[in-house]
């Protein structure tokens, strides 16, 4: 079935439509989760999460990329429960995510009071800057928290040359970050 | 609950643009992203047909003139006496869609001016450097390589273009002879590409086909850091499997350091002195070249702890690891160059990679006295 069938089947409040996405989108948005939490238990509950939102928040929302649309339900699922368990493990897909970001937070601090839409603007026009392969890799670890490896095996690439151009780009964002001034 | 700093990023970063979510949602395998990297916006598409719409006129311009001033060159032996008709290649398959520079401070380059290898060199080559016999042992064969397909077009024998996959060396085995038994390594972080510098995975360079090659001088002075042996420029060498393309260097990275910006030859041979892939950079009269670090069906990495000095090999640690990464299409063809990913980063690869898969036996003077018998063809 097609996103836009499934879309009209969600509108038509047609429960079939969760039963697609479930088998549809179902490995997509589970391996988001499994790397948050890595406990298949939590998977599972957060998976049914996921698309409990899904139903409830489509209609109003018509999402142009559902696959995106669910991907970023689950990974706000998926962080919300590992908070609210505060089980943090160390060598988590997210918790690895998040000390590599570290590199970008930049050194100054400012008095300035965090401007969500400004933030957003400059992210967004730093990633849409660099090349798409860049790009690319970089949204699927930070924000898909997709590993090194898989990346690797999805574009052909080597393990190195994925970790280089992140590497890379994390120091290009932390010179961004520290020229706008932007506080986090 | 308070967010770290980092999760307060990794947040904002979810929620940015949807375009860009989207768009790497949907580029979700190499083919899909291969395809992404040859599409330009509309808008940069327009200015640079315009751009190379104007270069080409100022070229075609800037060729009339010479020719309408200069008599013809004499005709004597060993002149490349071939018919423009035929200047074109018959062999291998010129990419539909060539590639051209995408950073819009790059200049424009015309890549209908870049000349075919066979066609670059002019007279009295001399060559004092291993970097030299690389690149013009490379010229050497590509040209010798367009040579017979002129002559016997058609025919099915002869050279061929090769895949690139076919160009089977596996990582390390044909590395050189670094005596690691009784000399202790320097202390040194490992390489993060691993098994290059294993001695323990070494092989002497494949002996078995082709003549002797010239015994390679053992490292005479051990240093605390590095290691190196010397090649004999007098000696016979062999050499099989040449690329060669062009790429476009700028800013102030090591590589533009050595050699220059701008438009520089790129040549890859496998060379039976090396032990190994080499690569060379020229640019006007600079060189710069280094061994390979390890090489996948699509990939070559290049590491700046191996390269070329005089008629050395020289393998210093202790150097920062500048790192050059080829990647090739399907059709053998570069696709993507990259030069120390931390300094001038991606570098446009600029027209098609000649490929040339030959066997030839070869010394430094023959090379020299081929290339002192062709005229630069105008």
């Amino acid at each position: 079935m097609e996103d836009n069938q499934i879309l009209s089947a969600l509108f038509d409040r047609n429960e079939t439509a969760m039963t697609v996405l479930s088998v549809k989108y179902g490995h997509l948005y589970r391996s988001i989760l499994w790397e948050i939490l890595e406990n298949s238990q939590d998977v599972e509950e957060c998976a049914n999460d996921t698309l409990l939102a899904v139903w409830n928040s489509i209609p109003p929302n018509m999402p142009q990329n559902l696959s995106a649309y669910i991907c970023k339900i689950a990974r706000r699922i998926g962080i919300d429960r590992l908070r609210y368990q505060t089980r943090k493990k160390r060598g988590s897909g997210y918790a690895v995510t998040l000390s590599e970001l570290e590199n970008c937070l930049p050194d100054t601090r400012f008095s300035n009071p965090e401007d969500r839409m400004h933030i957003r603007a400059v992210l967004s026009q730093f990633l849409g800057e660099l090349d798409i392969t860049t790009r690319v890799l970089f949204i699927r670890r930070y924000v898909w928290m997709e590993s090194v490896s898989s990346l690797a095996i999805r574009y052909n690439l080597i393990e190195n040359t994925v970790s280089a151009r992140l590497s890379r780009a994390r120091k290009k964002l932390k010179k961004v970050l520290e020229k706008e001034e932007i506080t986090l | 609950m308070n967010r770290t700093p980092e999760e307060k990023l990794s947040d904002y970063l979810a929620d940015i643009d949807q375009g860009l979510l989207d768009e790497a949602m949907a580029v979700d395998s190499a083919e899909k992203l291969q395809k992404a990297r040859k599409i330009l916006p509309f808008s940069q598409k327009s200015l640079l047909r315009l751009a190379v719409a104007a270069m080409i006129c100022v070229i075609l311009l800037a060729s009339i003139l010479p020719i309408l001033r200069s008599p013809a060159p004499p005709a004597g032996a060993g002149q490349l006496d071939v018919p423009p008709s035929l200047m074109e290649p018959t062999w291998g398959t010129r990419p539909t869609d060539p590639t051209t520079p995408l950073d819009s401070t790059i200049p424009s380059i015309p890549i209908e001016s870049l000349d075919p290898p066979w066609e670059i060199v002019g007279t009295n080559v001399s060559i004092d450097s291993a970097d030299m016999l690389n690149y013009y042992s490379a010229l050497y064969l590509l040209s010798q390589q367009h040579q017979t397909s002129l002559t016997a077009a058609g025919s099915s024998s002869g050279y061929s273009l090769t895949l690139l996959d076919e160009l089977d060396i596996p990582i390390g085995e044909t590395y050189p002879q670094f005596p690691a038994d009784d000399l202790p390594l320097p202390e040194t972080e490992p390489s993060e590409w691993g098994s290059g510098y294993d001695t323990d995975n070494t092989e002497p360079p494949d002996t078995t086909e082709g003549p002797p090659i010239a015994p390679s001088t053992q490292p005479t002075e051990p240093k605390d850091e590095f290691y190196y042996y010397d090649i004999d420029p007098s000696a016979q060498f062999h050499l099989s499997k040449v690329l060669f393309f062009r790429i476009y260097l700028s800013g102030d990275g090591y590589l533009t350091q050595k050699i220059g910006s701008g438009v520089v030859d790129v040549v890859i041979t496998d060379f039976d002195i090396f032990g190994d892939y080499l690569i060379t950079f020229k640019n006007g009269n600079s060189y710069y070249s280094c061994l390979t670090d390890g090489k996948s069906p699509t990939e070559y990495r290049f590491t700046a702890h191996k390269y070329i000095q005089g008629f050395q090999v020289v393998k210093n640690l202790a150097l920062q690891d500048h790192r050059f990464n080829v990647q090739f299409d399907e059709n053998g063809q570069a696709t993507y160059f990259s030069c120390n990913y931390f300094e001038e980063g991606e570098c446009p690869v600029l027209g098609k990679t000649y490929i040339a898969e030959v066997s030839e036996n070869l010394t430094l003077a023959e090379l020299e006295e081929y290339f002192r018998s062709v005229k630069i063809h105008q």
